[in-house]
């Protein structure tokens, strides 16, 4: 038996988040139709996304939409990481720092990239980032790690 | 007469020295993002929500505004000269708008795209002017049962009419309402889904989640494949005026494309996208020759771009008559309105009515000046397309950072947009429709307080939706949705089931 890869995991998905939110939900009390306690509506939405899920499974098994894209690990990795890194050193660095950081990471999510012209984008965008936010906006950053 | 005394207010409130400034931004951005291949409309409006904070709601909404009804306007041009549409809506734009840049005819493309956006605008604005006050008088008499029942309809409407698989739009829609549930329950007070982190007690940061979702996800998706490297041509004025012919061929396609656009922009998560297809569908069908479409016919790109800009701004009329967006966009315009603390429903006219009469007026004072953007300044955008995405990705992804940082300075919020950008690539790679969840996430709220007041009011009898004919309506249109949308994917299935036994 066939089975399509993207329907399958969109099943999957969609299961296992219905699942996660019923299992939360159970604690909270459900109440009656008319007091209703915090755990109706969430208990309700859980159950929507099993059915949901329940249906596209069934779907899977029958019909195809094509093979699945394939997964773009690079772009993903370093777009991700130039954000985690910038949420990570903005408070202890300042903005400055951040921003140096974000672009080379960002810029590396696209192989064969010239570094000249990320040093260039790092600088133009740096200064962009100080006239736009500090100087112009007054917007409280921490600008340079010793500021 | 009061129709006088609005406009009245209404210019009074857009042609204030502020307003007319943020209105000018707000198109100038919109026209920016729009002819940038790769940069979308809900990622540059939730870039610069932080930036509304700051200032008063009429100006905020003039803003945001204008750049989704200014993107319309530049979606166009990627479309015209490179094949490469700028946003959605302007997908159909390439099938005539390319061949008429290959025939030379690329100025004339774009002025009559810029011509008939405009139509498109000042007709639905007009019908904003004369059908939503009256509306929101009717929505007054609105209790819960109905609200519950509008956001039903426009939440199934959403996930249903998306592009894509309709169960996947309802499970998105859903996993937007979960999102939304977390945070403290308005009538309990009790904590759901915040497993103890202090942080979210409030809620999700909308901005996070809709940068994550469709910011970081549309970088991921584009990084190394927006090539917009052949874009070269040069516009001289001259080029663009249009021949008779051209006039004569446009003006009946961009009056039925702006009431084509019109009635889809009022629909509840239609969108401006199925707005330009539909008016393009209809244009070859009535068409007497429909072979010259594809091929650079007129009417091909003047229809449906007055269509997807006449939708742009209809949209407006459910968002602030009865505060229920159609789509994404105007979930995020309702969600700028609630951090300045007007609730939105059908009092925001009688209540503020400054706000409604100067986005009126404001919306024709940008569609003027779009006009001026798009016309004289033409070579100054074409300039602009040629910006390289390995320059622009990354500043996308800074500004999206530092506008997210700014709302609260909490890097937390940062790290959210790294862990919503995470899932929403895993949804685009799943063909899960992210706009449907983000509507989800802002009525959810709504959704539950109106059905809990609903069954309060009635003593937990489930009858008081059927019983009320308002209500009753409004949920027969949602059975009779859902019972079109089954019936037209079966047999689209079935015909694409005999196509395959025919082949195999």
């Amino acid at each position: 038996m066939r089975v399509d890869t993207r329907e399958f995991l969109s099943s999957l998905t969609t299961l296992l988040i219905g699942a996660g939110v019923l299992w939360e939900a159970s604690r909270y009390s459900v109440g009656s139709l008319y007091q209703m306690g915090p755990g109706f509506f969430p208990t309700a939405l859980g159950w929507l996304l099993i059915g949901a899920g329940g249906l596209m499974m069934v779907v899977s098994f029958k019909f195809t939409t094509g093979p699945l894209d394939e997964i773009r690990l690079r772009p993903l990795f370093f777009v991700l990481v130039s954000v985690v890194v910038f949420g990570l050193t903005i408070e202890p660095y300042g903005i400055i720092v951040a921003t140096s950081l974000l672009v080379i990471l960002a810029r590396l999510a696209q192989p064969g990239l010239p570094w000249l012209g990320t040093l260039l984008l790092l600088l133009v965008l740096s200064a962009m980032v100080y006239v736009i936010f500090i100087a112009v906006l007054g917007i409280p950053f921490r600008v340079f790690p010793w500021r | 007469m009061e129709l006088i005394d609005n406009l009245y207010l209404g210019f009074a409130t857009a042609l204030s020295f502020q307003n007319l400034m943020y209105c000018l931004l707000g198109v100038t951005i919109g026209m920016l993002i729009g002819v940038l291949p790769g940069v979308g409309n809900l990622a540059a409006i939730s870039m610069l929500l932080p930036l509304t904070f700051y200032v008063e709601p009429t100006t905020a909404l003039v803003l945001l505004a204008g750049i989704y009804y200014g993107a319309q306007y530049g979606g166009s041009t990627a479309s015209i000269l490179l094949n490469l549409p700028g946003h959605p809506a302007a997908a159909v734009v390439c099938l005539d708008g390319y061949p008429m840049t290959r025939e030379g005819r690329a100025g004339v493309a774009l002025f009559m795209t810029t011509i008939a956006s405009f139509v498109g605008s000042a007709f639905a604005i007009v019908l904003l002017a004369a059908f939503a006050p009256p509306l929101a008088s009717i929505a007054l008499s609105f209790g819960a049962a109905e609200y519950f029942a509008i956001m039903v309809l426009g939440l199934v409407g959403a996930s249903l009419l998306a592009q894509g698989s309709p169960i996947k739009g309802v499970a998105s829609v859903i996993i937007g309402l979960v999102l939304g549930l977390v945070g403290t329950d308005v009538t309990t007070g009790m904590q759901r889904f915040a497993f103890g982190v202090t942080y979210v007690y409030d809620g999700i940061n909308i901005v996070a989640l809709a940068m994550g979702l469709f910011g970081i996800t549309e970088v991921i998706a584009n990084v190394g494949r927006v090539d917009n490297s052949n874009a070269t041509k040069r516009i001289t004025l001259r080029s663009m005026l249009p021949t008779r012919d051209d006039v004569k061929r446009s003006l009946a396609p961009m009056l039925r494309g702006s009431a084509v656009g019109s009635g889809v922009g009022i629909l509840p998560g239609a969108g401006v996208a199925i707005a330009s297809f539909m008016a393009y569908a209809i244009e070859k069908r009535v068409a007497r020759d429909p072979s010259r479409f594809g091929k650079g016919a007129i009417e091909g790109i003047t229809a449906p771009e007055s269509a997807n800009n006449a939708a742009a701004q209809s949209a407006f009329i459910p968002t602030l008559t009865l505060g229920i967006p159609g789509d994404a966009v105007m979930a995020l315009m309702l969600g700028a309105l609630m951090i300045h603390g007007i609730a939105p429903g059908p009092t925001v006219i009688s209540e503020t009515p400054e706000i409604f009469w100067g986005l009126v007026a404001s919306f024709l004072i940008g569609n003027l000046i779009l006009l001026v953007l798009n016309i004289p300044f033409i070579s100054v955008w074409v300039s602009i397309l040629r910006i390289p995405y390995t320059i622009l990705f990354p500043s996308v992804i800074l500004f999206i950072v530092i506008g997210v940082y700014s709302i609260n300075n909490a890097h937390v919020d940062v790290l959210l947009v790294a862990a919503f950008g995470a899932m929403g690539y895993w949804l685009y790679l799943l063909k899960f429709e992210p706009a449907p969840l983000l509507l989800g996430f802002i009525l959810g709220p709504l959704l539950e307080e109106n059905f809990r007041r609903s069954l309060l009011i009635s003593r937990g009898e489930l009858g008081i939706f059927i019983e009320r004919p308002i209500s009753a309506t409004f949920l027969a249109l949602t059975v009779l949705l859902v019972a079109w949308t089954i019936i037209s994917s079966l047999r689209r299935r079935k015909r694409q089931f005999a196509s395959v036994e025919e082949a195999g």
